[in-house]
């Protein structure tokens, strides 16, 4: 484990993204989503378990020449990891941050685990859910028409 | 309220008005054909429209065809993918685009869920739904609520108890939905504990205004002089064990000697086909609407393929 101090210390980001306030343990998760673990070439910080004063303890992920501005996958992160924070950082200045959020349609995001939804057959068709409620979230496919929450939520990887 | 151009793909699409202005348009055409010599309407004729049934269904396609039929409309289609091109792999949207190049209308069923939504997406002409997998049945709901209407001369302000299995049954899930929709509504859920109505359902419509809702395991003296009595078949895959199942099913049959506690205006209804949930002596008691009842799907399913065309009546 390593302090805030010492993180700072550890990675400096030039050019990228840094998500931070991670709940612990989602970090490799969100990686996943990104497409981030099978890009070989991709230099990456990911700093997990460390102390927050908000979260008691979080993951912290800094992606070199990487910026994450597509809202697709930051819906994503948000499904993944609800109240991390997105930076993006070019030469050393932040150029923005802010909170993810969830949109209230969500397009190419969630995987319908319905067998029987027409959005998993072998069809050009990207998947979509209308978010019903946030806290908890709740979904609803808007092909098969039925209700997720909790497990039954999937994001598309 | 304009119709023109638009899908029937789920109960969940129409408001209370849409609904109010389909049934309406399905009373004047059942007037209107009464009044036809040869009972039947050319209004859409020339018109072309593409009967699409993926996996069979008897009466649906009937229903559908007939309602075609009497309009004037040409019918193109297949029943089952036997000796089409989706059994070679061709996929939907491709199927779809195709038919749409002759047809001016889809009206479609397949198995898998939200089928219809997505050829409503693709296709470009309109698309009636007609049953896609275990997800929505809408004109099913639409043609229950119109016998309700033609039998109560309103919808709001009555009592609606549905009886049998109330968790898988998608027809009584549409239809206590669309029912939500109506003021003063109060829904008798009855069933036995293992099938009763979905969660997400009871709490979704009970946030409505105006609304009671009832849930029991026994058809009650309530039930039986509510103003409508709507039963459902018990399937028996649903249950592991076969004597569960025949105690269970023997609860819930509405027969001519219970019927005799019923008020002499409730009428039963099934969304057919029924097998023993309700004894035959009943068939000819005034209360029973279940054969009506299905006929009662070929003015609403006139009704709609007019209105998504454009025509007036
Ligand atoms: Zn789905």
């Amino acid at each position: 484990m390593v302090s805030e101090k010492e993180e700072l210390v550890i990675t400096k980001l030039k050019d990228g993204t840094v998500i931070d306030h991670i709940p612990a343990g989602k970090s490799l998760d969100i990686l996943n989503a990104l497409g981030l673990l099978k890009d070989k070439d991709r230099k990456i910080a990911a700093i997990m378990c460390v102390k927050s004063r908000k979260l008691g303890k979080k993951d912290l992920l800094k992606i070199e020449d990487f910026y994450l501005e597509s809202k697709i996958l930051e819906g994503k992160i948000a499904i993944i990891a609800p109240g991390s924070n997105i930076s993006i950082i070019k030469d050393y200045i932040l150029i923005s941050k802010h909170e993810v959020s969830i949109s209230d349609r969500l397009v190419s995001t969630l995987r319908c685990i319905n067998p029987d939804c027409i959005s998993n057959a072998k069809e050009d068709i990207k998947s979509r859910f209308d978010v019903l409620s946030r806290f908890p979230l709740k979904v609803r496919c808007h092909y098969c028409e039925r209700t997720f929450c909790d497990d039954g939520i999937v994001v598309d990887v | 309220m304009n119709f023109k151009g638009r899908s029937i793909i789920s109960i969940r699409d129409l408001s209370v008005d849409d609904i109010t202005n389909i049934l309406g348009t399905a009373q004047k055409i059942e007037s209107l054909t009464s009044q036809s010599p040869s009972k039947t309407l050319n209004i859409a004729k020339g018109k072309v429209i593409a009967s699409l049934f993926f996996e069979p269904s008897t009466r649906t396609r009937l229903s559908f065809e007939t309602a075609m039929q009497m309009l004037g409309a040409k019918v193109i289609g297949f029943s089952g993918t036997e000796g089409t091109s989706v059994k070679k792999g061709e996929t939907l949207k491709d199927t779809a685009l195709t038919v749409a190049q002759y047809a001016d209308m889809i009206v479609m069923r397949h198995p898998l869920e939200g089928s219809a939504r997505y050829v409503s997406e693709v296709a470009g002409i309109p698309v009636i739904n007609g049953g896609d997998g275990a997800n929505q049945h809408p004109t099913q709901t639409l043609l229950d609520l119109y016998t309700i209407a033609k039998r109560k001369g309103k919808i709001s302000g009555l009592t609606i108890a549905m009886v049998g299995d109330l968790k898988y049954g998608r027809t009584v899930h549409s239809l206590a939905y669309a029912l939500s929709l109506f003021d003063n509504i109060r829904l008798i859920f009855v069933s036995p504990e293992e099938l009763k109505m979905p969660k997400y359902l009871v709490d979704e419509i009970s946030k409505k205004q105006n609304i009671d809702i009832v849930e029991t395991r026994d058809i009650s003296d309530e039930v039986l002089k509510s103003d409508v009595i709507y039963v459902t078949r018990i399937q028996k895959e649903r249950f592991p064990d076969p004597q569960e199942y025949h105690r269970l099913k023997s609860a819930y049959v509405i027969d001519a000697k219970l019927m005799e506690g019923a008020a002499k205006n409730t009428i039963v209804m099934h969304p057919l086909p029924r097998v023993d949930e309700i004894s035959t002596d009943v068939d000819t008691m005034e209360n029973a609407v279940y054969f009506p009842q299905a006929g009662n799907g070929v003015p609403v399913r006139m009704a709609l393929i007019l209105l998504l065309l454009g025509y007036d009546v």
